[in-house]
């Protein structure tokens, strides 16, 4: 099988991950900020174990600021939802994922949010953003890399834009965390926000968001292992954020993944799938009537003559190759690059693919 | 061995004084706090030896971390 999805999920991943997952089932469950036995209190002492960890590799000196959830998109409706105040403005990127998208639209609809889209592909990011802000703008909520395109978008003209106009940043890092060498105690940002399943190497069930400072409102209310008398969730981070038991098993596969990464060393994994990109675009390049909308960062979108996306996909998957056809929930990047309508075929490559896996592509794309 | 035990709000913060407070080889012990003498309920505390208390005060205070003293 060649596995060629790591956008949606990555396959493959290090062995670190699959024993600390397991160790963690094994030695470690219990709940950990709970009880004050010693299984539990190791079970924390993982906990914060992995939020260094985490921080580390994002160049992070706060820990105590990331807050775990369920996935990304939970992430980011928590960021979303706790720091947009009612009937503000919000600027949003033409490629966003329905992860943004929908709640964006979802508090247009319920609490008068307006929002204004810019151009992703404008020379100046900075200007073009900036040409969107109203008086009552509140955030710049975008996505740090497409999910469709892979086109990347400068997180520090974003962090200038916030300095200078005092509005909030929310980065969804979805694509870009574990692909980018990011160093966020240089930025300024409000939320931070990426999944444990894709670039990071962790399992599925987990993901987090990192916050600048506590929120003013919570998402979700329960039990946080502190301050039980207290009607309300506890005023500091990360437990103002995070309600109910955290899972264990995928916070210790996060850590081993973000630690597998930086063994490495993340300049390493970067240069390696360019490699790779570069190499799979020069073998596409030669497929007869092959239309590719975009392609960077190991993820490329394409389509070949008119042949339905789903069906090439499926023509893919016939032979063992793993790819995702249609508007992967991302419709404004599709209607950017004109395809809303037909959806296109992404592949999307990890680390731990290699040349001789896009050869086997290659050999498919001939045959559609 | 005399020891002290202080409640710092949240487990989390409990761990990252424990963090600054090893970097000064203080060592300190992460315990669960009983319900009925601490004011919200339920929280972790970190114990060490009363003798470094001094130490673990001002690193605290250094480190903006607010704490009250739960057992001497």
């Amino acid at each position: 099988m060649v596995y060629l999805d790591n956008a949606a999920t990555t396959y493959k991943k290090p062995d670190t991950v699959l024993r600390a997952v397991k160790g963690a089932i094994k030695k470690y469950s219990a709940n950990p900020g709970r009880s004050g036995h010693r299984l539990s209190i190791r079970a924390t002492e993982l906990v914060y174990s992995a939020r260094e960890s985490i921080s580390r590799h994002l160049n992070y000196s706060f820990p105590d600021r990331i807050v775990f959830t369920l996935n990304a998109t939970y992430a980011l409706n928590m960021a979303i939802k706790t720091l947009i105040p009612d009937n503000s403005h919000v600027i949003i990127s033409d490629l966003e994922h329905n992860s943004v998208y929908r709640p964006i639209c979802s508090l247009a609809q319920a609490r008068g949010v307006s929002y204004s889209v810019y151009k992703s592909s404008a020379d100046n990011i900075f200007k073009e953003i900036e040409g969107h802000i109203r008086d009552n703008t509140s955030a710049i909520v975008t996505t740090l890399k497409s999910n469709v395109t892979g086109e990347c978008i400068p997180i520090f003209a974003l962090s200038e834009l916030k300095k200078k106009y005092g509005i909030r940043l929310i980065l969804d890092a979805s694509q870009a965390a574990g692909l980018t060498n990011f160093s966020l105690d240089d930025v300024a940002f409000d939320a931070f926000c990426a999944p444990a399943h894709k670039g990071l190497y962790g399992i599925m069930g987990l993901g987090f968001a990192v916050f600048a400072a506590s929120p003013d409102n919570t998402l979700l209310e329960g039990g946080s292992g502190n301050e039980s008398r207290n009607k309300a969730m506890p005023k500091e981070l990360p437990e103002r954020m995070e309600a109910g038991t955290l899972p264990l098993p995928a916070i210790a596969g996060l850590k081993a993944g973000v630690e597998y990464i930086d063994s490495i060393g993340i300049d390493t994994v970067i240069s390696i799938v360019d490699y790779l990109t570069e190499e799979a675009l020069s073998r596409l390049r030669e497929i007869k009537n092959i239309r590719i909308y975009g392609a960077h960062g190991g993820v490329i979108c394409f389509n070949i003559g008119q042949v339905p996306s789903e069906k090439c996909a499926r023509k893919l998957s016939d032979v063992g190759i793993c790819t995702r056809a249609g508007l992967h929930c991302a419709p404004l990047a599709h209607e950017k690059i004109g395809t809303l309508k037909s959806g296109c075929v992404r592949i999307s490559l990890s680390y731990f693919n290699t040349e001789r896996e896009l050869d086997k592509l290659y050999r498919a794309l001939r045959k559609i | 061995m005399n020891t002290t035990t202080i409640s710092v709000g949240s487990v989390t913060h409990a761990q990252k004084a424990r963090r600054l407070l090893a970097r000064l080889n203080v060592q300190t012990k992460l315990v669960k706090l009983d319900a009925s003498m601490t004011a919200g309920g339920c929280t972790h505390g970190i114990e060490y030896a009363s003798a470094d208390h001094y130490t673990v005060v001002m690193e605290l205070k250094k480190a903006g971390i607010s704490y009250y003293i739960y057992q001497d």
